[in-house]
């Protein structure tokens, strides 16, 4: 007689391990990335990093070593320490010029969806046009007039960088409303007598919000690449504040003898625009999912 | 016709075109009732009667773009039609509820049960969210969920088709409105759940001494539930009656074969089920007499000419809009003539349709 044996498994399945199972390994990689890097960002001059604009004699275009991890640029500054101050420039850019796009742009989109009509042409008219703004000449002309002193460039990029993204998340909103607002639930919102302002933001916002995270990441990691070529151009934030673009500029004569002073920087740039592309995909992909089910 | 002293509702001559592409569409033709404090009316018609678009018509749901409402709607003796956007607001919640068919196209898949059950309450009542939280539970506890304190954090996914009719039927409660139209509010239910939801409105209604208007394609959900009948076909009202005096003493040919096509127990089994022949008139170039009587196995020339009125019957309260109506001398003679010359085959079902 042949004796069947059974095993009784037990595998605790709660919440939080069936989420990380279905995003992948990769996507809590990224988050994990982006974490320590943000936290590297914010308290950088609590932690043990050098100063960024120090020099060291003796150490110009070293490889890394021990005491400098990423090695040092053609001056004989710190990379380690001017990759994590330079990540505040990407990030406080690309941070703070998504926000006031998403402010601005999410709220066009909703009020041009939800009200359509003639609100909705002139606000799709008004998006529109800041589509036909060539940004490289705006950029120039706005830092040739405003600011040659390079005081205030900061603001300025993050200016013209809100002012170009409002366009495209101003139109994912309104197409996401669009759909939400042919929806029963909210007519069924407006009978029991909710005001229009409620039923956009109660009742619309939370569905088209989903859609809007992970496209406002893609926008992030667009904004810290256009970050690095305008500084490649010398029209980002000026010398010595450390920006990832103009860390690679400037290791561009050094290319031969220290490729290193070059790929430092454009590698954290590739990893942090990696990590937030691979997480809004991974996000849509997620909430995706579960819209098929409602 | 006559009103009634407490009428909740009257309607007047309510008349809805839609402007489409093909034509103006005449979706509800001239429809006048009334409806008293605490009575239910239920309106019976199938796909494309109008029944729906009437029904929000009343609520004045309909967008406005290419569709134009005439008539009077009185409600509370207010006009509904001359109302602006800002008042009518106010009156729907406290005055005037809506159920729709689908209960979970009507609920916000990303927003928790109990916070949608108390978003009326704090939009009229001016509940605090504590307040509105408790109140909901209430409600919840009330249209028969069992735990209401878990299942008001759940979402719309986590219930089932019938308990997410009774989410929404606490919505449309939780103001106390005086009147509740509930268009097809079981259409999308389990046959056996549609009972219990029927019992479930007819119970609140009850307690609240609340006005209904039911809204079904299906005769035997109002059967025995609502005070009224009104039966609607190419958005005009054909025949109105009590319920008891509908059943028992039908004028109104359509009527009579909306009840022949539910099926019955009596009849043997494998036996075809009978249904209305053709379909109901395009409502933009409509028929010039009786809309029914292209489908009708009692028709006479007369009916083809000349639309009839809608005329009151012996019982009181009961008005059909017929020549030769049910169970008359006249029909049995008319339906005797459409057999010998071929327009009704033997087992009395028109033949040979043009629509």
């Amino acid at each position: 007689m042949i004796k069947l044996k059974l095993r009784k498994r037990t595998r605790e399945v709660d919440e939080t391990s069936r989420t990380n199972n279905s995003l992948g390994l990769m996507f809590w990689a990224a988050v994990s990335f982006l974490a320590v890097l943000t936290f590297c960002a914010i308290f950088a001059d609590i932690l043990p990093f050098k100063n960024p604009t120090q020099t060291f004699k003796g150490f110009n275009k070293n490889g890394p070593s021990g005491s400098f991890l990423l090695g040092n640029d053609g001056v004989g500054r710190d990379i380690l320490s001017r990759v994590v101050y330079g990540a505040q420039t990407s990030l406080v850019i690309a941070v703070v010029g998504t926000s006031i796009a998403l402010i601005i742009g999410g709220s066009i989109g909703l009020a041009a969806g939800y009200y359509r009509g003639k609100v909705d042409r002139l606000l799709t008219i008004m998006l529109n046009t800041t589509l036909i703004i060539p940004p490289l000449i705006l950029f120039i002309s706005l830092i040739l007039f405003l600011d040659p002193a390079a005081e205030r460039r900061m603001f300025i990029l993050i200016f013209t960088f809100a002012l170009l993204s409002i366009a495209p998340i101003g139109r994912v909103v309104r197409a996401n409303t669009m759909a939400w607002s042919e929806r029963e639930f909210v007519l069924a919102a407006q009978t029991i007598g909710a005001r229009n302002g409620r039923v956009m933001f109660r009742e619309i916002l939370p569905n088209v919000a989903p859609s809007l995270i992970s496209y406002s990441l893609i926008v992030m990691a667009t904004l810290i690449i256009v970050e690095g070529a305008v500084a490649f151009l010398g029209l980002s934030v000026p010398s010595p504040t450390p920006t990832w673009g103009d860390m690679i500029n400037k290791g561009r004569p050094h290319l031969d003898v220290a490729p290193h002073i070059t790929l430092m920087p454009a590698l954290s740039m590739f990893l942090t625009v990696l990590s937030l592309n691979f997480i809004g995909d991974k996000l849509q992909e997620k909430f995706e999912s579960k819209a098929a089910i409602l | 016709m006559k009103v009634a002293e407490d009428a909740l509702l009257e309607v007047d001559n309510l008349r809805t075109q839609f402007d489409t592409p093909g034509g103006l569409l005449t979706a509800v033709d001239g429809v006048s009732f009334s409806l008293s404090k605490g009575k239910s009316l239920g309106v019976v018609g199938e796909s494309g009667s109008g029944k729906s678009v009437m029904s929000r018509s009343i609520m004045r749901l309909l967008p406005k773009v290419n569709i134009q409402t005439e008539g009077t709607v009185r409600f509370k003796s207010r006009n509904l039609m001359e109302l602006a956007p800002r008042d009518l607001r106010k009156l729907w919640g406290p005055e005037m509820a809506m159920i729709f068919q689908d209960p979970l196209g009507s609920l916000n898949p990303v927003v928790k049960v109990g916070k949608q059950v108390a978003e009326g309450l704090r939009v009229h009542s001016g509940f605090s969210k504590k307040e509105a939280r408790s109140e909901a539970l209430k409600l919840l506890r009330e249209v028969g969920i069992s735990e209401p304190e878990r299942r008001l954090d759940e979402y719309p996914h986590q219930f089932s088709g019938g308990m997410r009719q009774r989410i929404v039927i606490a919505i449309a409660l939780a103001c106390q409105p005086d009147l509740l139209i509930a268009d097809e509010p079981t259409t999308a239910l389990d046959v056996t759940v549609q009972a219990q939801i029927l019992d479930l409105i007819e119970e609140q209604r009850n307690q609240r001494n609340m006005s209904l208007i039911l809204v079904t394609h299906d005769l035997g959900v109002v059967a025995g539930r609502t005070d009224e009948i009104m039966v609607m076909y190419a958005g005009r009202i054909v025949e109105r009656a009590p319920t008891k005096v509908l059943f028992a003493n039908m004028k109104m040919p359509y009527t009579e074969a909306l009840l022949e096509s539910i099926p019955k127990l009596e009849r043997p089994s494998h036996s075809h089920l009978l249904s209305i022949p053709g379909q109901p008139p395009n409502m933009i170039d409509a028929p010039r007499g009786c809309k029914f009587a292209p489908r009708c196995k009692y028709v006479q020339d007369r009916c083809v000419e000349e639309e009839p009125e809608l005329i009151s019957a012996a019982t009181p309260g009961h008005l059909y809009r017929c020549f030769f109506p049910v169970g008359s001398a006249e029909s049995a003679d008319a339906l005797a003539r459409n057999m010998a010359n071929g327009k009704v085959d033997e087992s009395g079902s028109r033949v040979h349709i043009r629509t």
